[in-house]
């Protein structure tokens, strides 16, 4: 680990590989909080492979037509944004069944993403990276736009912070006081797909899950309020982000993969105490 | 018309005049007439499928009909949708939400301005979990509280808007027999300021709290419910289902 923290002082690219990590950890734990309590991490998953196709798309534009201004990530952050505004249009103005949804975006964002990068010239270790992020290849543009995505899901979590905890709890009671559920619920999508987007760039399409509701999974066995879940789960987040990182430098293996073995193996390990506390109690 | 007798010179806190609704043209309530006054207690009986979600969903506001044949309090109820103090049954919320119990009864607040709650609120909702014998429990886990608490918290959630009418959804159907006696003695408490509706179907029970009881399957049939007299309730009841 003293490895890790000297060639931290050394590499800037590994100082932005920190602080990315540290940016989306914020917005894991509040977003991941709200993602687990309502129970819409499948949804979540569907967004992050749907995803690929936006990435996909803007890739191809970039290099072979020459739109240099649109970042893939701008890409992503469109496709995220369209899949969760479609997937509640289709919730509650189609009545579709979930399950459905999920399944044709999660393989058709993942084919028009393929389709798009293969005829991408250039290295196909991008797809990889795409797919299972590196952490390492995050640039000084890349942190900002990541900041400023964090910003604008952190000030929307508090500004919409008492409605979307009542919809999480009681969706029918919510919309009785008045609250607008269903934009409010394309809302939480909205920061869910935002959410997805700067996970995408620690620990890849695949691994989004993972990170997006493992540490408000353990978080959620020990907080008592939901505020309490989302502070533990982002200091959780850090701490694997921060964790992997450093074992991943240290023995040359890759940083997403890392990240999620160390956060499953926690979670495990929480799940234990917890079943076994539950049971002492009784 | 069916009236619910409590008060003749209060006027009706719920009117329900010729109301008609459907499913893709399947008729599920037809002609449906009946009033609740003031101070009622009016059990909503019927079979399954027979309308009762549906004419809730309707008083709630939640589904709207064509002709404006419904009023509570003189209005519209999506216009008035937040006068109705609404307990739900157990699988409407998530019973493991990590939230403290206070943080659940200031909900009944929702809809005011700000980020978030004021003091008002917070004094609202503390004086309604006393009603409820629950104080202090406020920073309680809601987790944490048994089946009969939780209901309590609802219930002192459902005061915090500040309604005059309580409406239970199946308000025992996750309770023991021990947690429903008690929960019939305070919906006998409630009702001396409450006007309250409660579908249900643990029929054997409508007699510990009803005033008055509506059946509905597509139209509805009333009884004025009379203590000492449940073995009427009871026939009168099998009949209907009977036809």
């Amino acid at each position: 680990m003293f490895e890790f923290i000297t060639a931290l002082q050394e590499f800037a690219f590994l100082r932005y590989a920190l602080i990315a990590g540290i940016l989306a950890s914020i917005s894991c734990g509040i977003v991941g909080a709200f993602v687990v309590t309502k129970r819409i991490s499948y949804l979540a998953g569907a967004i992050s492979h749907f995803v690929l196709g936006g990435i996909g798309i803007a890739r191809y534009l970039n290099i072979v037509h020459g739109w240099t201004f649109l970042d893939p990530m701008y890409g992503a952050v469109i496709f995220a944004l369209l899949a969760a505004i479609f997937i509640g249009y289709v919730r509650f103005w189609h009545k579709q069944r979930e399950d459905t949804i999920i399944g044709v975006m999660w393989a058709v964002g993942m084919a028009v993403g393929v389709m798009f990068i293969s005829q991408t010239p250039g290295y196909n270790e991008d797809l990889m990276t795409y797919l299972f992020g590196n952490i390492l290849l995050v640039t000084a543009e890349d942190l900002r736009i990541i900041a400023v995505l964090d910003v604008i899901i952190v000030v929307l979590c508090i500004f919409f912070y008492r409605s979307l905890v009542a919809i999480c709890f009681d969706e029918h009671f919510a919309k009785l006081r008045g609250i607008k559920v269903r934009r409010l619920y394309i809302l939480l999508l909205c920061l869910t797909a935002m959410t997805v987007v700067l996970l995408v760039t620690v620990v890849g399409i695949v691994m989004v899950i993972a990170l997006l509701t493992i540490p408000a999974g353990i978080a959620s066995q020990f907080a008592k309020s939901l505020g309490q879940m989302m502070l533990l789960a982002t200091l959780l987040s850090i701490v694997f982000v921060t964790s992997g990182l450093g074992v991943s430098y240290q023995y040359d293996v890759p940083s997403g993969a890392t990240i999620i073995i160390i956060s499953g193996i926690i979670y495990v390990i929480s799940a234990v105490f917890s079943s076994s506390r539950f049971r002492f109690k009784n | 018309m069916i009236m619910t007798h409590r008060n003749k010179n209060t006027e009706a806190l719920i009117k329900v005049n010729n109301l008609s609704f459907a499913y893709d043209k399947r008729n599920v309530l037809e002609n449906v007439n009946f009033e609740v006054n003031e101070g009622d207690c009016l059990a909503i009986v019927g079979p399954n499928g027979g309308g009762k979600s549906t004419l809730l969903n309707i008083l709630c506001g939640e589904l709207s009909t064509t002709n404006s044949s419904v009023a509570i309090c003189n209005n519209v109820p999506s216009q008035v949708r937040k006068l109705l103090g609404y307990i739900p049954q157990k699988n409407y919320y998530d019973e493991q939400f990590p939230i403290k119990v206070l943080q659940v009864v200031l909900m009944g607040r929702l809809g005011g301005k700000g980020f978030w709650y004021s003091k008002y609120d917070k004094k609202i909702a503390l004086e309604n979990l006393r009603k409820m014998q629950m104080e202090n429990f406020a920073q309680h886990s809601f987790p944490s509280l048994s089946g009969g608490q939780k209901q309590r918290v609802l219930i002192a959630r459902a005061l915090a808007t500040e309604t005059k009418i309580l409406v239970f959804d199946e308000p025992t159907s996750s309770l023991d027999v021990h947690s429903q006696n008690l929960f019939y003695d305070l919906l006998c408490d409630l009702n001396k300021d409450y006007t309250i509706l409660v579908v249900t179907h643990n029929i054997h029970e409508v007699p510990k709290f009803a005033k008055s009881v509506l059946f509905v399957n597509k139209n509805t049939d009333f009884l004025s419910f009379t203590k000492g007299k449940e073995q009427d309730f009871y026939h009168w009841y099998q009949e209907k289902i009977n036809v």
